[in-house]
């Protein structure tokens, strides 16, 4: 094979923004296409740019789906566990428009809104002005309930780039139960075309748990991806959050194996696929962090422990310290919080300990991360 | 102080920089390594001018090599840690080494793993997207060169060591030649003995229940400094990359996975 034929930065990167729309997103969002030349050219010094993940309103949600990680960080299992809501600052407008600035400034161009559901804060369409439609792209995370015609049209009339919408059976009784919420798999179905009646980009996401990748089911979906012309975009079930004790999910090297075999004969990725130039790895703090309500940064969705408080101190500072961290900057090919044992004990005993004095997650930096080594030392 | 530890790790000091005292154990290599024999059968597959090689011959110079490690105290226990021999076919041409390593090397070694692995891929990439081709020079401090001068009249046989220096950042890696004594036929590992390794044992870096470390080619400089050209697996398919080895901008990279290798060799005799 010629080194021609081969992967390149450019062409990995320009595949975010999808090769038909090239031009028209290069004129109507000039600087994050100046951010991704940077970032192309840069990233041979070790420069990165992650996805920052916002999660809003105190993860507000209409379902209760069986394998959610972000239960516990909900209003109503607070309420249930401690009688009352987070009473931590949350993260306010002029927050989010200073952590805009500060993305913008180091070199950032992607920001995910999730929840829970996003669509149920009221606030989301003076959030997505204030972090810069035309500076970053703004992907939404959404269950599809409420992304109806004039939903998806006002999502994209604001200035929205993406919407990530998930399904995580074409078995709508499955889906649904997964959900615990009837009818979940029709309204999946109906924000998949209102996506694309606005003219929005949009993938379908999908949790694999254990085998699902071998099952008749999984090929379907792959088959309506194709047909619909949506990227197949799957999160692997982890041994954390509502997955701690449902070892019987958690995908093992062999259906991850079979993930990456699939990769090339399908459009689907996990957010470990090579992209951007860069081989498929563990992207704690190069590739997404989590900001919670209240500012803690999280360097993987499926952490719950803090790298800093972004309304505290710098969003720099913060990344650079997490690049810094034995486990977390180093390069790795394994998911650590889904494959390495010793990662995963440290990180849930450092959550029980946590847990035992305090209801709310993260685990503040001091308290976890602070208590492992650094390259520096 | 030995020089390596009992799993045949060198062991490090406080001028080296790693990614901890001890050798990790999570990085797997493939169990299987394949005997000489076979060795030599998938080399003469690729490589055509090893034809007349008998199996017996290059069994008998890798049995000296070993023995004469052996009988060195310094290096014995680098005998613990698994090793992977290999036969390089005389190389006349004397072509440049990013050359060689895009042109000759690296298909051979996709042949060679596409035999074994049809559905897989085996891909290159290169991170500032430029070929090899007048890129890559030999590290000074290597004693590569002395291999790459043996063997443009000489086959050479040899055993590599992938996991000698495993977590060692990559300047540490290259430091290794300074400070270990002498042997008559020892170098950072780089293209002609990591690829001839993959070519007689294509399923080194495939392992079905865990990750496996991933081999720089150190003894190779390419021109920008900021990329180390290296082989990894990506679940079941092999990857040469030319990737940056700098964690933050002015901070090298040192992970538990990037591993740098001593390749011991002889000139093939009969
Ligand atoms: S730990 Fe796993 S889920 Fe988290 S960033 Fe790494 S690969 Fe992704």
């Amino acid at each position: 094979m010629a080194i021609s034929d081969s992967i390149t930065v450019e062409n990995n990167a320009i595949s975010e923004i999808e090769q038909g729309k090239r031009e028209y997103q290069r004129n109507k969002r000039p600087r994050v296409f100046e951010k991704i030349d940077n970032h192309n050219s840069d990233t041979l010094n070790g420069s990165i740019s992650p996805i920052l993940r916002l999660k809003i309103n105190r993860s507000a949600c209409n379902m209760q789906c069986q394998h959610c990680c972000e239960e516990p960080y909900m209003t109503r299992d607070l309420v249930k566990r401690t009688g009352k809501k987070d009473p931590r600052k949350q993260m306010e407008l002029e927050d989010y428009r200073k952590l805009s600035i500060e993305a913008d400034e180091y070199g950032i161009f992607r920001f995910v809104i999730t929840g829970g559901e996003a669509l149920l804060d009221r606030n989301l369409g003076d959030l997505i002005e204030v972090l810069d439609p035309y500076k970053h792209l703004i992907i939404l995370d959404s269950n599809g309930w409420f992304f109806d015609d004039e939903k998806a049209k006002w999502f994209a009339d604001k200035g929205g780039y993406k919407v990530q919408i998930s399904l995580d059976s074409m078995n709508p009784a499955d889906h649904d139960a997964f959900r615990r919420t009837p009818g979940a798999h029709a309204k999946a179905l109906r924000a998949f075309k209102a996506a694309k009646k606005a003219g929005l980009q949009m993938l379908l996401s999908s949790c694999l748990i254990k085998d699902r990748v071998f099952s008749e089911e999984f090929e379907e979906m792959m088959a309506f991806c194709a047909e619909e012309e949506i990227p197949l975009y799957l999160t692997l079930a982890k041994p954390v959050g509502s997955g701690k004790g449902h070892d019987e999910w958690v995908c093992t090297k062999k259906d991850v194996d079979y993930l990456k075999f699939l990769e090339d004969k399908h459009q689907i990725f996990t957010h470990m696929t090579p992209s951007y130039g860069h081989p498929g790895k563990c992207i704690t703090v190069k590739g997404i962090n989590t900001v919670n309500h209240d500012g803690e940064i999280m360097p993987c969705p499926f952490m719950d422990m803090s790298l800093g408080n972004v309304t505290k101190e710098p969003l720099s500072l913060i990344l650079d310290r997490g690049m810094k961290n034995k486990w977390l900057g180093p390069y790795r090919d394994e998911c650590i919080i889904g494959e390495n044992w010793e990662f995963i004990k440290f990180h849930n005993d450092k959550v029980n300990e946590w847990s035992q004095d305090v209801p709310y997650l993260p685990v503040p930096y001091e308290k976890g991360f602070a208590l492992t080594d650094s390259v520096e030392d | 102080m030995p020089y390596f530890n009992e799993l045949g790790w060198r062991c490090p000091n406080s001028s080296y920089r790693t990614y901890s005292n001890s050798k990790t154990n999570y990085y797997k290599l493939n169990k299987f390594v394949n005997k000489p024999r076979e060795i030599l059968e998938k080399s003469k597959k690729h490589f055509p001018s090893l034809q007349d090689i008998e199996s017996k011959v290059f069994e008998k110079n890798l049995e000296e090599l070993r023995k004469r490690i052996e009988s060195n105290e310094d290096f014995k226990p680098i005998l613990n840690s698994k090793y992977y021999p290999f036969i390089i076919p005389i190389n006349y041409k004397k072509i440049d080494i990013g050359e060689q390593l895009e042109k000759e090397l690296l298909p051979l070694v996709e042949r060679s793993f596409k035999n074994e692995f049809p559905d897989c891929h085996f891909k290159i990439t290169i991170q500032n997207n430029l070929p090899l081709c007048k890129k890559i020079s030999i590290s000074q401090i290597s004693r590569y060169e002395e291999l790459v001068k043996k063997n443009n009249k000489n086959v050479i046989c040899g055993f590599y060591f992938p996991e000698a220096l495993i977590g060692y950042d990559i300047p540490s890696q290259k430091e290794q030649m300074r400070d270990l004594p002498q042997f008559d036929g020892i170098c950072i590992s780089g293209a002609l003995d990591i690829c001839s390794a993959l070519i007689g044992n294509p399923q080194m870096l495939i392992h079905k229940e865990t990750y496996s470390p991933i081999l720089c080619l150190t003894a190779l400089e390419h021109q920008d400094k900021r990329i180390t050209c290296l082989f990894k697996s990506y679940g079941p398919h092999l990857e040469f990359w030319g990737l940056s080895n700098q964690l933050l901008p002015g901070i090298d990279q040192v992970s538990e996975q990037w591993t740098g290798g001593l390749s011991f060799y002889k000139v093939m005799s009969n």
